[in-house]
């Protein structure tokens, strides 16, 4: 029988038989009953924990000011304790907050609206509550208007000169003009080091490997971290190629925990701390500070390196990058509907004061060199390559350039006016092709390598991490 | 939970709904372990609430909202293509429920293009062809309106029939 996929109604009944012959037999391997009930108490166990430490400090929060208030007569108003979010930061220790299998950070997992919100919790910022209540001073401007900007970017974009980044092709960097192979076996991530180095996540999903220091000459100095198959893997350097840090997720495996480790760029551990939650991502590095995200608990961390505590950080937020040179760091919050959200950029050399705040589709991901833009991407382009890539200026909170390709990998600044952009074109056809291209804030766009053919549905080209 | 009964209750949902919401994850994370995985975290989270959703008698469409919810939020990681690439590599001969004749290579090409859309999009279609269920419901389990349903949807299916037209015949 021949069907035109082309037909609308045809399509749909092929989905579903599809979806029906691809799916009906695939089930669960045992009876979860055991399972989940086991990692409910867990989750139960956590928040009374949580809860716990933060009510105790809560009374004293309450008690304190009352029992000023009597001693200075009846006929003045009691002090107004600060909000429950505000009290909730001062409750932040060392021994209570740090997200370990030990000592089990605070959990508000999201949940359905409809139905009720999460209970227990510790007074964050409740699942739907875009707004951070810290943050709540600094008016939020609205960054669903329409782009200052639009530019679409195509294949045949007019050639430019290189910017000064480093990039990746096939097992080859390309630095400062010099291309070298990299002695590694299956290059996933390079991040810049000083004196050339870099770092490597040479390791593949199904067979795990290491992470590795090579030299200018691409060859391998030392292995640091081994990854087991299947564990996630992040990395981010410091400003000055000096640093760098390790994160090994767990898959959600009972018993053990993620493990993060900070090197010198001859591969000394710095600092290192195991059986973290798996629920962490890597935002940066501020001098001798690590920042990490918990997007389940919405929850921003920061990793003292000197003295090897990690601490609750902020309320505005799950902190998504950083910025060392100007000392910003940018939050994000998703609304329960996870339609859009609100930003804030936080100012990280003092006491994590918000000092801009915008709200919408734009998820932020890295800031400009100046720190007077964010790179990112409206919320709804989730997936392998993202087909919009904006621009924004923290000063306005508006969308100052929206990018629109077929996909974009990677982006980031370069400079203070230009973003690199790691491209597919018409990816998932035939033929498709990857290069890596530069926009400027003013929308000219220009390719610095020419465009190679995708290999196993992966693209070739990759711009190095150079955080 | 509060008695023995609730506690029944309770197993006896998950024994009868286990396979559909793994199935479920396993569309939304492309991974059939890491479906399970996301299949056990709604179900405890369920279980904490038991009491209360059981009262809505939307107790799976409930399991299914915090499925996706704890989706978009937990399941952002960077080796997120890679593990998709990386199922399509490992599974393609080996994946369940092989299509008749008639649609064989065809359909198969079409399962693998759906593995391919962005996770909304593929909740989407899974919500609509595979769980039949009306815009209005998908809706509510994506948390959106059912404009975005209808967009997540006409994008999926404009994707993949323009992917279908590049399989050779």
């Amino acid at each position: 029988m021949t069907t035109d996929p082309t037909n609308h109604d045809d399509l749909e009944r092929r989905l579903g038989a599809a979806l029906h012959g691809g799916l009906d037999r695939v089930g669960a391997t045992s009876d979860l009953t055991g399972p989940a009930v086991a990692r409910s108490r867990r989750i139960r166990r956590n928040r009374s924990l949580a809860t716990g430490a933060v009510a105790a400090v809560a009374v004293l929060a309450v008690a304190t000011p009352l029992a000023w208030s009597s001693l200075r007569g009846t006929d003045e108003k009691p002090f107004v304790p600060a909000s429950s979010s505000q009290t909730e930061l001062r409750t932040s220790s060392p021994t209570t907050s740090v997200p370990t299998q030990s000592e089990p950070a605070t959990s508000t997992p999201p949940a359905p609206t409809s139905t009720g919100s999460a209970t227990g919790g510790t007074g964050s910022a409740a699942p739907g509550t875009a707004v951070p209540p810290a943050a709540d001073a600094v008016p939020a401007s609205d960054n669903d208007a329409p782009p200052a900007r639009v530019v679409t970017v195509t294949s045949s974009a007019p050639r430019g000169a290189a910017p000064d980044t480093a990039w990746t092709f096939d097992d080859t960097v390309t630095r400062d003009g010099r291309t070298t192979t990299l002695a590694v076996g299956s290059q996933w991530s390079y991040s810049a080091l000083a004196d050339g180095r870099g770092v490597v996540i040479d390791a593949t999903w199904d067979r795990g490997g290491s992470v590795r220091i090579v030299d200018a000459a691409g060859r391998s100095v030392t292995d640091v971290v081994a990854v087991p198959a299947k564990h996630a893997t992040q990395v981010a350097v410091n400003a000055a190629g000096t640093r760098f840090t390790v994160l090994v997720n767990v898959p959600s495996t009972p018993g053990t925990g993620a493990m993060i480790t900070t090197f010198d760029a001859d591969g000394a551990v710095v600092a290192s701390k195991r059986n973290l939650l798996h629920a962490v991502d890597l935002a940066g590095i501020v001098g001798d500070r690590v920042f990490l995200g918990n997007k389940e608990v919405r929850r921003s961390y920061v990793w003292d390196l000197g003295t090897n505590v990690i601490d609750r950080y902020t309320d505005a937020g799950v902190v998504r990058a950083v910025n060392e040179r100007t000392r910003q760091a940018v939050t994000f919050t998703t609304n329960a509907d996870s339609t859009s959200g609100c930003l804030s950029v936080l100012d990280v050399s003092g006491d994590a004061r918000v000092v801009a705040r915008s709200c919408g589709a734009f998820v932020p991901t890295g800031f400009s060199p100046d720190g007077r833009h964010l790179v990112g991407h409206p919320i709804e382009t989730d997936g392998y390559a993202a087909a919009v890539t904006d621009v924004l200026d923290v000063a306005t909170g508006r969308i100052v350039l929206r990018l629109k390709g077929a996909g974009f990998l990677d982006t980031r600044f370069v400079d203070d006016v230009t973003v690199a952009l790691g491209l597919v074109h018409q990816y998932g056809r035939p033929g498709t092709v990857s290069n890596l291209q530069t926009c400027t804030l003013a929308g000219a766009c220009t390719q610095f390598v020419d465009a190679a053919p995708m290999s196993d549905d992966t693209a070739r080209y990759r711009l190095a991490r150079q955080d | 939970m509060q008695t023995p009964q609730d506690e029944d209750d309770f197993a006896a949902f998950v024994r009868a709904r286990q396979d559909a919401l793994v199935r479920f994850g396993y569309l939304l994370t492309g991974d059939r372990m890491s479906g399970e995985d996301l299949t056990q975290t709604a179900l405890a989270k369920l279980y904490l609430k038991w009491e209360t959703i059981r009262a809505s008698e939307a107790v799976e469409a409930w399991v299914r909202k915090v499925m996706v919810n704890e989706h978009t939020t937990w399941w952002r990681r960077a080796w997120r293509h890679r593990e998709r690439l990386d199922f399509d590599t490992a599974h393609s001969d080996t994946r369940p429920g092989s299509l008749g004749s008639d649609h064989g290579p065809v359909d198969d090409d079409l399962w693998r293009q759906v593995m391919t859309l962005p996770p909304r999009q593929r909740a989407a279609v899974a919500l609509r062809y595979y769980e039949d269920l009306t815009e209005a419901q998908t809706a509510e389990i994506l948390g959106c309106s059912i404009g975005t349903v209808k967009s997540q949807t006409h994008r999926a299916l404009a994707s993949l029939r323009t992917k279908l037209e590049e399989v050779p015949a």
